[in-house]
């Protein structure tokens, strides 16, 4: 509960109200396509540098989390973002190649390359003549 | 049993802040993730932070390159704009599509004089950064006191 009063609040720079802004949870968008080899994902993670990005697959679960840190520069005129954990997580389907995942960070999109297996590939079966 | 209404304002005053409460979870959550209710109020968010010497402008732009985005400044007034466009990759079929296509002005007015010759603008890991120097006449000034 904030028990701040409203003059100390109104201002962004006071230190009491900095220390009580709760970091933002922020799950971001994501776009999800699918053509026969792979599911290609992405995701608009903007602010944060490729290390501070993860990606966890396990038991169909696909979790991406990454932490943005605050601003340091000066003091805050307007604030419109600010630091955030960035979570999103998805059940993907079974039949994909766990090993074979590949994703890249580039310009605060991440890319997920999620490769379908052999085994659920479609196949093309030739009708031989008899 | 009357007691409750003896406390009216107490309880007036209780119900008020719960309210305000509400509303500002409200504003957090819009303000936080623009895709609750389909499509952010303002884009791309940006914040405007003041070193003293100079200001600095972040602007949160996933997926833009420095080729999809013009900054001026005329005056005091600084413009971007652009245009975000998703395009999904050819041959696939759409699961999900989140991720919005913009096309944005925002303009502001500087409230400092700026060294126009000076102003740079960078993109790193989606986010657009612009540096705007201060003329010296608008930088803050410390002004020494005098024994007298």
């Amino acid at each position: 509960m904030k028990k701040t009063n409203d003059l100390a609040r109104r201002d962004p720079n006071h230190s009491a109200v900095r220390a009580e802004q709760p970091r933002a949870t922020i799950s971001p968008p994501v776009d999800v396509y699918e053509n026969v080899d792979e599911l290609l994902m992405y995701a608009d993670i903007p602010g944060v540098s490729r290390d501070e990005v993860a990606l966890h697959f396990a038991n169909n679960q696909l979790t991406i989390e990454a932490q943005r840190k605050p601003s340091d520069q000066g003091k805050l005129l307007a604030s419109e973002y600010g630091a955030a954990d960035f979570v999103r997580s998805f059940s993907v389907p079974p039949g994909l190649d766990a090993d074979k995942v590949t994703a890249e960070f580039r310009d605060g999109v991440l890319c997920i390359h999620l490769p379908k297996s052999a085994a659920v590939k479609p196949r093309q079966i030739q009708v031989r003549g008899g | 049993m009357f007691s409750v209404y003896n406390d009216w304002d107490r309880h007036f005053a209780d119900l008020r802040q719960q309210m305000t409460n509400l509303l500002e979870e409200f504003d957090g959550e819009w303000t936080a993730n623009p895709s609750v209710f389909g499509g952010a109020k303002t884009w791309p968010r940006m914040n405007v932070a003041d070193t003293g010497e100079r200001l600095v402008l972040s602007a949160e732009v996933p997926g833009l390159t420095n080729r999809d985005i013009q900054v001026s400044l005329e005056h005091d007034v600084l413009t971007l704009a652009g245009e975000r466009k998703i395009e999904g990759p050819s041959g696939y079929s759409v699961h999900r599509q989140e991720r919005q296509g913009f096309k944005f002005v925002r303009s502001f007015s500087l409230p400092a004089k700026i060294d126009a010759e000076k102003v740079s603008a960078t993109v790193t890991n989606g986010i657009l950064t612009i540096v705007l120097p201060k003329t010296p006449e608008a930088q803050p000034k410390r002004i020494e006191v005098r024994a007298s």
